[in-house]
């Protein structure tokens, strides 16, 4: 029984030994060339060629990215669907707020005017002041199109009165915007009804209240090893495409838009 | 359990010859997780948004079910001899009057199997069990069980169809989709998600080994994270505790209550 022991320890250290250099291998990869997730071939050609487009050279500085970013925003808004709400899933230990400013800078560029910040230990709302104060710098330094729109951040969900659509709206969520929102939705309805009439209609119903509404993206940033919703608000995930992407430090353009191309060539069938 | 249509095409076989062998092939994965000693295994058979099929697949879909019950009812003394309890969740009105009694009789024959738990998730969708917690913690509040401000995220998760489930710790979602598609969206909120490109007519023990062995590597993290969470647990009130747990001990009374309305129905 003691070599069987022995032979099942070795075999264990083995295959843990081969996968966490696996994972460094691909860590590695990630750096050196742009991700390009292979279902690449469902994409259509001009896809491919907006990829090669933004394949950023190592160490190209911020402002290169920005231009980039303009001239495939517009091309991206022509090829496939873009997402209208994406919610951002941080997963590392420490946030680096400047690079999140600049990551929320790269999806107004590409067209997305709806992005959640959401962090399971609620971190992000602390620093929703720093966010607010950056972002409106940062706007400043915008194309005239996109100037003309006005950048809100907002804590949590919001209703009706304090969201605008032409904006761009950033919302910064923790824990207490998933299951707790819930409940509390749930003694609204059941102070307002009788049983018999609540359906699922009801519930959409009051849900829609709130903004922002379901993100079409989820993008995970860090490096879990698999895909975790660490308490987002469940009931808004119901047909949401999960992804991951790199370390938000470590994140680059091309990385982003490789991420939306993939988006955009997923299928919903919506039970069908 | 997905890609059983993508299958057939690909064979160039009829999409219930697809259905089919997913069937198959849930069956060999069930013997894998009771070997490797998984306690609980909950699948997504039937969504509620399926039934938007043509007329002919969800008649065949039901046909299907109505196959497999049986067959499980005539299995049943096999199930009870190693302890496999069976629990369908969803909205069981939603279906054929007579396959409602197959799956009440399915789950009331196994009822007391807790070695090995198959939870089948038919005519489901995650909002509506969401939904059906509300009417349910409502019903409590009108029949005086209930306070409204009993009602916070537990008492919720104590009315949803899984209530008498463990959390699940990996979902696996195969033919490369990335999305819960309404499936346990208040269960996994702290739960490892596998996403993986194999069809699941064509998932193999190895497949199963890949997604145990990001699990294994995704824990310790998760564990981590969930201990960093920003929610803090109230004080349980005991005064509160009590009114709850009669609430949900009337709401079991009414769920039996209902299910022996239907297996009593006349044919």
């Amino acid at each position: 029984m003691g070599v069987l022991n022995l032979l099942y320890v070795f075999l264990h250290f083995i295959i843990t030994y081969i996968h966490n250099i696996h994972v460094a291998f691909s860590e590695l990869i990630d750096r050196i060339k742009p991700v390009v997730k292979d279902r690449t071939y469902l994409w259509p050609a001009d896809c491919h060629v907006l990829l090669s487009a933004t394949t950023v050279k190592l160490g190209a500085n911020v402002k290169d990215e920005r231009l980039l970013l303009q001239t495939v925003g517009s091309d991206l808004k022509l090829l496939q669907k873009l997402p209208i709400h994406i919610a951002c899933l941080f997963t590392e230990k420490d946030v680096n707020i400047d690079r999140i400013v600049t990551i929320v800078e790269w999806f107004v560029s590409m067209g997305v005017y709806c992005i959640s910040l959401y962090d399971h230990k609620g971190c992000m709302v602390s620093y929703h002041d720093e966010i607010k104060i950056k972002l409106k710098g940062v706007a400043a330094n915008f194309p005239n199109g996109l100037k003309s729109k006005s950048v809100s951040v907002h804590k949590g969900f919001t209703t009706k009165e304090f969201f605008n659509l032409d904006s761009i709206n950033v919302f910064i969520m923790n824990q207490h915007d998933g299951k707790p929102m819930f409940a509390q939705v749930a003694r609204q309805i059941v102070g307002e009804l009788n049983y018999c009439q609540i359906d699922q209609g009801v519930v959409e119903h009051t849900m829609n209240q709130f903004y922002p509404k379901d993100p079409e993206l989820m993008l995970q940033f860090g490096s879990f090893l698999s895909n975790t919703t660490l308490g987002y608000s469940p009931w808004h995930l119901r047909l949401t495409q999960m992804m991951r992407v790199p370390n938000h430090m470590r994140i680059r353009v091309d990385h982003l838009v490789s991420t939306m191309l993939e988006y955009g060539s997923c299928q919903q069938r919506y039970g069908k | 359990m997905d890609g059983n249509r993508r299958f057939a095409n690909k064979c160039g076989v009829k999409k219930i010859e697809g259905h089919s062998k997913g069937f198959d092939k849930l069956t060999e994965v069930l013997q894998w997780c009771l070997s490797l000693g998984i306690k609980e295994v909950t699948v997504y058979a039937f969504s509620i948004e399926n039934f938007r099929r043509s007329q002919e697949e969800v008649e065949q879909l039901m046909s299907l079910a109505r196959e497999k019950f049986k067959r499980l009812l005539e299995e049943k003394d096999k199930l009870n001899e190693h302890g496999i309890g069976i629990r369908v969740i969803g909205n069981i009105a939603l279906l054929p009057t007579d396959l409602q009694r197959l799956v009440v009789e399915s789950m009331e024959s196994t009822k007391s199997n807790t070695k090995a738990v198959l939870n089948i998730a038919f005519s489901y969708t995650s909002r509506e069990e969401m939904t059906h917690a509300i009417s349910e913690v409502a019903w409590g509040v009108q029949e005086d069980l209930l306070e409204i401000e009993d009602i916070d995220e537990e008492l919720i998760q104590k009315c949803l169809y899984t209530r008498h489930s463990l959390k699940p710790d990996l979902l696996i979602r195969t033919s490369g989709e990335v999305r819960l598609s309404d499936f346990l969206l208040w269960q996994t909120t702290c739960c490892t998600l596998y996403f993986t490109h194999v069809l699941w007519p064509e998932f193999a023990i190895w497949d199963l080994c890949k997604a145990i062995l990001h699990y294994q590597k995704n824990l310790p993290i998760l564990m981590e994270a969930q201990r960093n969470s920003c929610i803090t647990r109230p004080l349980p009130y005991t005064k509160n505790s009590e009114r709850i747990e009669h609430f949900l001990t009337e709401m079991e009374v009414k769920e039996s209550q209902f299910r022996n309305h239907i297996s009593t129905q006349a044919t």
